[in-house]
C-alpha cells in the first residue's frame, strides 16, 4: 500500500524536476563571441557558427540569438537583427528564463529601432519582474544588462536621475568575469553620456579618462574605445576646444576604420562636421557631412525595413504571450487535478485496508472464540450435546422432527471424528455415511449451521488443523503444503484461501503467532 | 462668382452620385495619420456600399494610405494589387493613367522601386497610344518625374537628374494644368538636390531659386519654404552662412501656417548648423534643442500609428489572460471543494474503522491471552 504511494512520489518527482546542463565548451564560445561584438561584429558569425543549435537547451539558444541580433545591431544592419529574433522566437519554450530573455530583445529591438514607448514599458516591466523575485533564477548577467537596458530607455525620456539609479543598479550586479567588465564599461559610457546631456562637463572628462585608463589594459574592445573617443570629442567640443575635438574623433574612425561598426561612425560623422563647420574648413566639412548624411538615409531605410517585420515580432510574440499564459494555466489545473487525486486516491486506498483489516479481525475473534470452545470441549472429554436447542426450530421444516434430530446428532459424531479429513469427502458421501439424501443433509447443515456444505466441511477442516497447530507444537514445525494434505485440501493455495477466509489471517501468520507465543 | 459655381457644380456632383459621400471621403482623409483605425472603418464602410469602379479605386487608395500609416505592409500592398485589377476593367485610358500613376507612387513611397519602375513602364505603354494633347504630355512629364525620383532615392544622382529635365521639358510645354506649375516647382527642388548631392553647388542654387519663384507664382508656400531651406543649406555648406541664415528666416515664417514637421527639423538644423559656424553659442544651443526635439517628436510621430497597433494587441491579449486567469481559479476552487468533499467523507470512514478496529484488536488481544 504505502510502496504504492512512494512510487506515484516519486514519479511526480521525476516529472518536476528535469535537470539541464550547459556544456561548459558552449559556455566558452558564447563568452569569446560576446567580447568579439567590441571587436568585430563580423567573428561572431563564425565564432556562433560553431555552436550546434539543436543540442543546446533553449536558454542558450536565446542566448546565442541575443549575440547574433546585437552583432548586426551594432553593424546598423537592423532588418538583419530583427530577423535573428523573428527566427528564433518562432519555437516555443515553458522557461520562465527564457521568456525574460525574449522580453529583453523585444525591448532591445524596439529602442533601436525608436519605438522607445513599448520598449519603455517592457523594460519597466522586466525591472519590476526584477524586483519581485530572487535574483538566482535568473540566468547569468541578464538582470545587469535589464537594468542597463531600463537605464537607456530612461535616457531617452530624459530622466537623468533615474537612469543613473538603474545604472548603479546594473554595476552593483556585475561580478568579476570578463563579460561583465564590457557591461561595466558600457555602463559608465552611459553614465558619461549623462554627465554631458546634463552639461557636467568636469565629471563627463574625469569619467572618460577612468574608461580610458581601464580599456587600456584591453586594446582589443575597439568599439568601447572608439566610442569613448567620441565622447571625449563631445566632451571637447563643449569646451570649445575644437581641435582637440576633432583630433579625438579623428583618432576614434581610425581605430574603428576597417570594422563594420556603423551606426558608432555615423555619429561620430556627425560630431566631425560639426568640428569643421566650426573650424571654417569647409572641404572637410562637406566631406563628413555628406558621408553623415548618406550614411543616416542608409540607416533610416534598414529601420524601415526593420519596422514593417517588427509587426511580425510583435504579433508572434504576443501569440506565444497568449499560448505561454494558457499552457501555464492548463498546467496549474494538470497540477491541482493530480494532487487532488492523489489525495483522494490515498483516502480510499487507506479505508479499504482499513475496512479490509476489520474484517480480519472479526473472522479472527470468531475464530478463537471457536477454538475456545473446541479445546474446552476436549479437555473435558464429556461429549455431550449441548443444547443448541434455542435456535433450533425457528423455522418451519419439511423434515420429521425425529429425522431431523437423528441426522443431527450423527453429525456431531461425524464431527468428532476425523472423517471430515478425507478428500474424497463429498456431500453425497457424508449422506451415505449418515445414512440419509443429500437434499436432507444440505437442508439441516444449512439450518442448522449456518452455511453451506463447502463452507461447513472447510471450517471443520481448518479448525481441526488449527487446533492441532495450538495443542500439538510438533505441527508447527511441519510445512503448509503438509497441512494442507493433511486437512484434506488438494492444493496449497485452496488451504491457503480458504484458512484465511475462516481465521482471518494466513497459516503463516498464525504459525508465527503460536510459535512467538510458546517462547 | 467664382465661389457659386464652385458650389453649384459641388451640388450637382452630389445628386448625380448619391452613393458616393464627398465630405465623408475627406473626414476619413483627415484621420490617416491621426486616427487610422477610425479612417480604416470609414473607408471601408464606404466600399461596401460602393458600386462606381472609380470611386472604389480612389477608396482602395486611400485604405492603402492608411494602412501604410499602420505600417501593415501587407494590407496595403494588397489594396494596391485591388486598385490595379480594377483598373484593368476600365476602358478610359486617362483614367487608367491616373490609376497607374498612383499606384506607381505608392510603391516609392513604400521604397519597392522595381515595382515602381513597372508600373511606370505599364502607363508609360498607353501614354503613347494617345492622341498628341496636354494629358499626354503632363502624364509623360510625371512618368520621367517619378523615375527621376526613384533614382534620387537610390543615390544615382546624374540618371535622376536627365529624368527630371525629361520631365521639366514636358511639364513645361502643358503650361497650367492640373497642377503643373506646383509639380514642376517640386521637381526643380529634386533637381537642386541632386546637384547639391553631387556637391554642384552653384547649379543647385540656381535651381532652389527657380523652384522657389515657381512655388511663390501659384502661392504654394510650403513648397516655397522647402526651395528656400534647400537654397539655405546650400549656402551653409558654402560658408555663406549669414545669408543662409536669412533664408531660414523667410521660410520658417512661410512654415509657420504649414506646421510640416520634416520640414521644421530641416529648418532647424540649418540655424544650429549656421550660428554654429558663426560661433554663436547662445543660439547654437537653443536651435540644436530645438532640432533634436522636432528630430524627435517627427520620428515618434511617424511611429505613432505603429505604437498605436502594438499597444491595442497587448491590451486586448492582457484581458484575455486576466479573463483566462479568472477561469483557472473558478476551476481550481471547483476541484479543490469537490476533491476536499470526497476527501473527508472518506477519512470520517477510516477514522470510524481505525476506532473499531483498535476495540477490535483488544479484544482479539483478549481472547488470545485466555487461549493461551
Amino acid at each position: 500500500m504505502f510502496k504504492v504511494v512512494f512510487l506515484w512520489l516519486i514519479v511526480f518527482c521525476g516529472i518536476i524536476l528535469t535537470p539541464a546542463q550547459n556544456n561548459p565548451e558552449t559556455l566558452r564560445l558564447l563568452n569569446k563571441a560576446t567580447e568579439s561584438l567590441y571587436e568585430n561584429p563580423d567573428n561572431v558569425f563564425q565564432i556562433l557558427q560553431n555552436i550546434d543549435d539543436s543540442k543546446e537547451s533553449e536558454l542558450i539558444k536565446q542566448r546565442v540569438q541575443i549575440i547574433l541580433a546585437r552583432a548586426y545591431n551594432l553593424k546598423g544592419d537592423y532588418a538583419k537583427s530583427l530577423e535573428q529574433s523573428l527566427s528564433k522566437n518562432l519555437k516555443e519554450y515553458k522557461d520562465d528564463g527564457s521568456s525574460l530573455y525574449s522580453d529583453f530583445t523585444l525591448a532591445q529591438q524596439y529602442q533601436s529601432l525608436r519605438l522607445y514607448k513599448q520598449s519603455i514599458r517592457l523594460s519597466q516591466s522586466l525591472v519590476d519582474k526584477l524586483l519581485k523575485t530572487k535574483l538566482r533564477q535568473y540566468p547569468e548577467n541578464l538582470p545587469a544588462q535589464i537594468y542597463q537596458l531600463n537605464a537607456s530607455n530612461l535616457m531617452i525620456q530624459k530622466k537623468w536621475r533615474e537612469a543613473e539609479l538603474n545604472l548603479k543598479l546594473s554595476n552593483a550586479l556585475l561580478k568579476n568575469t570578463s563579460e561583465d567588465f564590457l557591461i561595466s564599461i558600457e555602463n559608465q559610457i552611459y553614465q558619461t553620456i549623462i554627465y554631458i546631456s546634463v552639461n557636467k562637463i568636469d565629471k563627463a572628462e574625469r569619467s572618460a579618462v577612468n574608461i580610458q585608463e581601464k580599456l587600456n589594459n584591453k586594446p582589443q574592445y575597439i568599439f568601447l574605445r572608439a566610442f569613448n573617443l567620441d565622447n571625449f570629442g563631445k566632451i571637447n567640443f563643449l569646451k570649445k576646444d575644437y581641435q582637440k575635438s576633432a583630433q579625438n574623433l579623428n583618432d576614434a574612425l581610425e581605430i574603428i576604420d576597417k570594422k563594420p561598426f556603423l551606426p558608432l561612425k555615423n555619429r561620430i560623422y556627425d560630431d566631425l562636421s560639426k568640428n569643421y563647420l566650426v573650424m571654417k574648413n569647409e572641404q572637410l566639412y562637406q566631406k563628413y557631412y555628406s558621408a553623415y548624411r548618406e550614411e543616416t538615409d542608409r540607416l533610416d531605410q534598414s529601420k524601415k525595413e526593420a519596422i514593417r517585420n517588427l509587426i511580425r515580432l510583435n504579433d508572434l510574440y504576443e501569440k506565444k504571450r497568449l499560448d505561454q499564459s494558457f499552457e501555464k494555466s492548463l498546467n496549474k489545473i494538470m497540477i491541482i487535478l493530480g494532487i487532488a487525486f492523489f489525495a483522494v486516491l490515498s483516502i480510499i486506498l487507506l479505508t479499504m485496508a482499513e475496512r479490509r483489516k476489520t474484517k480480519s479481525f472479526q473472522k479472527q475473534i470468531d475464530f478463537y472464540s471457536k477454538q475456545k470452545i473446541l479445546i474446552k470441549k476436549n479437555e473435558l472429554k464429556n461429549p455431550t450435546a449441548e443444547n443448541k436447542d434455542p435456535e433450533i426450530l425457528k423455522k418451519p421444516l419439511l423434515i420429521s422432527k425425529e429425522k431431523e434430530l437423528d441426522i443431527l446428532a450423527r453429525l456431531e459424531e461425524f464431527e468428532k471424528s476425523d472423517k471430515f479429513l478425507n478428500r474424497d469427502m463429498s456431500l453425497a458421501v457424508l449422506a451415505g455415511h449418515l445414512d440419509t439424501n443429500t437434499k436432507y443433509l444440505s437442508e439441516i447443515i444449512n439450518k442448522y449451521k449456518q452455511k453451506n456444505y463447502n463452507n461447513y466441511i472447510n471450517e471443520l477442516r481448518i479448525n481441526h488443523i488449527a487446533y492441532l497447530l495450538t495443542t500439538e507444537p510438533a505441527y508447527l514445525n511441519y510445512k503448509v503444503s503438509y497441512l494442507a494434505e493433511k486437512a484434506g485440501f488438494s492444493s496449497h493455495s485452496a488451504f491457503t484461501t480458504v484458512f484465511k477466509s475462516v481465521t482471518g489471517i494466513s497459516p503463516n501468520t498464525y504459525i508465527r503467532q503460536l510459535t512467538y507465543k510458546k517462547k | 462668382m467664382k465661389n457659386i459655381c464652385f458650389i453649384l457644380i459641388f451640388l450637382c456632383a452630389g445628386i448625380v452620385k448619391s452613393q458616393y459621400n464627398e465630405q465623408l471621403y475627406k473626414k476619413a482623409f483627415s484621420y490617416v495619420y491621426e486616427n487610422p483605425d477610425n479612417a480604416e472603418k470609414l473607408v471601408l464602410k464606404m466600399l461596401r456600399d460602393e458600386k462606381d469602379t472609380d470611386h472604389m479605386i480612389k477608396l482602395y487608395q486611400l485604405l492603402s494610405r492608411v494602412y501604410m500609416s499602420k505600417r501593415d505592409f501587407d494590407k496595403s500592398l494588397d489594396c494596391i494589387l485591388k486598385m490595379k485589377e480594377l483598373s484593368k476593367s476600365i476602358t478610359d485610358p486617362e483614367q487608367k493613367i491616373k490609376i497607374l500613376n498612383s499606384v506607381a507612387l505608392q510603391y516609392q513611397n513604400m521604397g519597392l522601386y522595381s515595382k515602381t519602375l513597372e508600373s511606370l513602364d505599364e502607363y508609360y505603354k498607353i501614354c503613347q497610344t494617345l492622341p498628341a494633347g496636354k494629358f499626354k504630355t503632363l502624364y509623360l512629364g510625371l512618368n520621367s518625374a517619378v523615375r527621376g525620383l526613384v533614382y534620387k532615392n537610390q543615390d544615382n544622382n546624374e540618371i535622376a537628374l536627365e529624368k527630371f529635365f525629361e520631365a521639366l521639358s514636358y511639364i513645361n510645354q502643358v503650361g497650367d494644368f492640373e497642377n503643373s506649375v506646383a509639380n514642376s516647382s517640386v521637381i526643380l527642388y529634386n533637381v537642386g538636390y541632386c546637384y547639391f548631392y553631387l556637391k554642384r553647388y552653384n547649379e543647385a542654387e540656381k535651381y532652389f531659386i527657380k523652384s522657389a519663384e515657381v512655388a511663390k507664382s501659384v502661392h504654394a508656400e510650403s513648397l516655397e519654404a522647402f526651395a528656400y531651406k534647400g537654397l539655405s543649406e546650400n549656402y551653409t555648406v558654402l560658408g555663406q552662412h549669414q545669408q543662409a541664415i536669412q533664408l531660414l528666416k523667410k521660410s520658417v515664417n512661410l512654415s509657420k501656417k504649414v506646421g510640416d514637421l520634416v520640414l521644421s527639423e530641416g529648418i532647424y538644423k540649418g540655424f544650429a548648423d549656421n550660428y554654429l559656424a558663426l560661433q554663436d553659442w547662445n543660439n547654437y544651443v537653443l536651435y540644436n534643442k530645438l532640432y533634436n526635439e522636432t528630430k524627435f517628436s517627427r520620428e515618434q510621430n511617424e511611429l505613432a500609428s505603429l505604437n498605436k497597433s502594438i499597444d491595442v494587441l497587448n491590451e486586448e491579449n492582457n484581458r484575455k489572460i486576466e479573463q483566462q486567469n479568472r477561469k483557472l481559479r473558478i476551476i481550481s476552487v471547483i476541484i479543490t471543494v469537490f476533491a476536499s468533499a470526497i476527501f473527508f467523507w472518506f477519512l470520517r470512514r477510516f477514522i470510524t474503522y481505525k476506532k473499531r478496529n483498535g476495540i477490535l484488536l483488544k479484544k482479539l488481544n483478549q481472547i488470545n491471552k485466555i487461549t493461551s
